[in-house]
């Protein structure tokens, strides 16, 4: 059964999502590597949000990334013990689910259509919010229309705020190829966005 | 952070007009400057519709349901980033390089090792023999034969690679 989402999120101001830092974060994670489950349960309350939105922007269907983002963080508890605390914990979770979008996908052998989904209002709607949330639609659209490497680089940049080197170290590539392909992105995004603006 | 990117060069970064290894550059910089990290974030052409973008919701009962599954998974702590296959490396290494040390090593600096490492199995054994340790005592004190044998030959090794 599908249960309706309640609300959207509207999101922080940049400079709050930016770099930032839970200072309990390193300690919640080491417990739960050594088998504590109210750290084990709040791993999957912090990251359930941002695997979730990262897998349903990659997979551009709800239900997909509802069992995707599930299984992601089962895998993720499952190889709690694997983890290497060198790394950071979002950059490691992050690889898990890309891998889980690829592995779907390679299943599926075909993306499904863009599914719009229900977006309600969490403030009154004057004529500039309905604007803004025009503007907000055609870059998602824009966003969809782009190629799945192209896709995931913004998504992880531009939504999850993750750092160029952990981008790299996600898709595991290089710093340069990195920077070029984020660069080569947005052009494309730019093109295809000021094209639906124009028509 | 003592010094931030001038306005030309992130405004250049953000277009993608800089040369690789200096978008690089700038790139790590910005990872590591809050400040400049919040100047490109605003200075990318599509900064504005990015951050009118809404979220999509996460289903409700999604976290409720991947804990309960989550309750079922057998737990299993240990050491982090702990891989047997290293354990078992580490083993063989130790092996491998008591062997060569005896075998009076492929390299003179290893015979050098390998002089040290029969000196000191030699004399252990003296002194295990007039001495009533038990197998755990043994057991540590070879350990501990392995593990300096080990140390040394990575420690020379390094060392020569420089």
């Amino acid at each position: 059964m599908r249960v309706k989402p309640s609300r959207t999120t509207r999101r922080p101001p940049i400079a709050l999502r930016l770099h930032k830092a839970d200072t309990q974060e390193p300690d919640r994670i080491l417990a739960a590597c050594a088998g504590d489950e109210a750290a084990r349960d709040w791993i999957v309350r912090h990251y359930t949000p941002p695997i979730y939105r990262f897998c349903y922007r990659l997979l551009r269907n709800e239900q997909d990334a509802r069992d995707v983002s599930q299984e992601t963080l089962l895998r993720v508890l499952r190889n709690l013990h694997r983890y290497d605390p060198k790394h950071r914990f979002t950059t490691w979770a992050f690889t898990i689910a890309r891998n889980a979008c690829i592995d779907l996908q390679r299943k599926r052998k075909r993306i499904g259509p863009w599914t719009d989904r229900e977006v309600v209002d969490t403030a009154p709607s004057p004529l500039a919010q309905t604007q803004q949330r025009i503007r907000a639609e055609r870059l998602e659209r824009a966003l969809q229309e782009l190629p799945d490497m192209y896709r995931e680089i913004l998504v992880l940049y531009h939504f999850e705020h993750l750092k160029y080197t952990e981008i790299a170290a996600v898709l595991d590539i290089p710093l340069g190829t990195v920077m070029n392909r984020i660069f080569r992105a947005r052009r494309k995004l730019r093109v295809i966005y000021e094209d639906q603006e124009a028509s | 952070m003592s010094h931030h990117l001038t306005d030309a060069l992130l405004h250049r970064f953000v277009l993608g007009q800089l040369d690789e290894p200096v978008a690089v550059s700038a790139a790590e910089h910005i990872d590591h400057c809050v400040h400049c990290a919040t100047r490109a974030a605003h200075a990318e052409p599509l900064a504005g519709a990015f951050a009118e973008t809404i979220d999509p919701p996460v289903p409700p009962d999604l976290v409720d349901r991947i804990l309960l599954e989550a309750a079922e998974l057998p737990v299993r702590s240990g050491g982090l980033g702990a891989r047997p296959e290293i354990y078992a490396a580490g083993a063989l290494l130790a092996v491998a390089s008591l062997l060569l040390g005896l075998a009076g090593g492929l390299t003179p600096w290893m015979a050098e090792i390998g002089v040290s490492v029969r000196a000191a199995v030699v004399g252990g054994g003296v002194l295990l023999s007039n001495s009533p340790l038990s197998a755990g005592g043994v057991a540590l004190g070879a350990t501990v034969v392995l593990s300096l044998g080990v140390g040394l030959v990575v420690w020379r090794g390094r060392d020569r690679r420089r």
